[in-house]
């Protein structure tokens, strides 16, 4: 399915998803045109995999669009995430409605949220600049496979861990090679200093205690490896628990684990123009929802 | 025009008090947040019955811009 395709389809109630595809479009053009092309072919197939008419998944995209601003609204009032424990979203996130439209989310929010789509060619730029032939890597929240897939272009070998079922068969339809291992279920961290490279995108604030994980990193990670990550910054969402109030907070998190920080970067969630060149200070500004992505190595 | 769109300002950045400008932009309103960006796009499509397309949005930078996107579709 072509974007222009998918913009027929979402014309009239779910106009508001043109916004920031066009904010896509205005900075990255052809490219994102391609890569837009490409996922919405990926989620056709999915949908058909699953038994679902693809408009189906627009309509439960959009859906969760609205929820998100109702969510979004609650969190500026409140100033605090509506749960903080695991134990309270645990029969959420393992109900099979969610799961669905967990995957469903993250697929199409890369192609309408400029924030998710940015993040996307960071990660995937990351794997092609240093991942190598015969690597190891550890990634935790597995979502549609998309770093799996770029993994596995680079012949190199990646244990991957999700809590959705419906990871797996993303993986099935992306036709991974045996390299890539997906196991449904939490990650134990039960090694030590076996990994060369470890990627947890979009999972620290989902955890109740995200040092301890980051700590964890430190310790599978071997001797010059490195680890790509993300933090949500004041990102409210139904299986957010950890809320990450500031860049400096993640910084200090990182410090904390004895990991040090190579490169970092912004990725701003906004449907309105902003100056790219002043992402760093509007990810401190309170008013936007931030992600901080980084790439560490072990001290 | 520019008094009704005060009101959808108003109303949608939820401040009685403000006063748009012609060179006013998201960040001098504390509220005027992604949300309330869409926000005022759809009323302000709704009260003066136009639609704007993906490159006319994405020059709306302040609400001058606003003012002559809407002269451009005709409202007076």
């Amino acid at each position: 399915m072509n974007l222009g395709k998918f913009l027929k389809i979402t014309e009239s109630e779910m106009r508001i998803l043109h916004l920031p595809i066009g904010i896509c479009m205005e900075r990255y053009g052809k490219q994102y045109e391609e890569d837009a092309e490409m996922i919405l072919s990926f989620m056709e197939l999915l949908a058909n995999n699953l038994d679902y008419d693809f408009k189906q998944i627009i309509n439960r995209y959009f859906e969760f669009v609205n929820k998100q601003i109702k969510m979004n609204k609650e969190f500026l009032e409140n100033g605090s995430y509506k749960y903080a424990k695991e134990k309270q979203i645990e029969p959420i996130i393992n109900s099979k409605e969610f799961q669905i439209d967990n995957i469903f989310t993250l697929g199409l929010s890369y192609v309408c949220t400029p924030s998710r789509y940015e993040l996307l060619r960071y990660v995937n730029g990351y794997i092609k600049q240093f991942i190598r032939t015969g690597d190891r890597c550890l990634e935790i929240a597995t979502g549609i496979g998309f770093h799996c897939f770029c993994v596995d272009l680079q012949d190199a070998y990646i244990n991957t861990f999700d809590l959705n079922f419906y990871s797996g068969i993303c993986l099935n339809i992306l036709g991974v090679s045996p390299r890539v291992n997906f196991s449904q279920k939490y990650y134990l961290f039960n090694e030590e200093e076996k990994y060369d490279h470890c990627i947890m995108i979009e999972l620290l604030e989902h955890l109740q205690e995200p040092l301890e994980y980051l700590k964890n990193v430190n310790r599978v990670l071997k001797t010059g490896g490195k680890a790509i990550l993300t933090f949500a910054i004041r990102t409210p969402q139904v299986d957010h628990i950890y809320l990450f109030n500031s860049v400096t907070e993640a910084r200090d998190m990182i410090a904390n684990a004895n990991l040090e920080i190579v490169t970092q970067d912004y990725f701003i969630s906004s449907f309105m123009y902003y100056d790219i060149s002043q992402k760093e200070s509007l990810a401190e500004a309170s008013k936007y929802s931030a992600t901080y992505a980084c790439i560490v190595k072990k001290h | 025009m520019k008094e009704k769109l005060e009101v959808i300002f108003r109303r949608v950045l939820e401040d009685e008090e403000l006063v748009i400008r012609d060179d006013m932009t998201a960040s001098d309103v504390e509220s005027w947040d992604s949300l309330a960006h869409i926000n005022l796009i759809l009323q302000i499509e709704n009260e003066f019955g136009v639609k704007f397309n993906i490159t006319e949005i994405q020059g709306l930078r302040c609400v001058g811009d606003i003012i002559n996107l809407l002269h451009r579709k005709g409202v007076s």
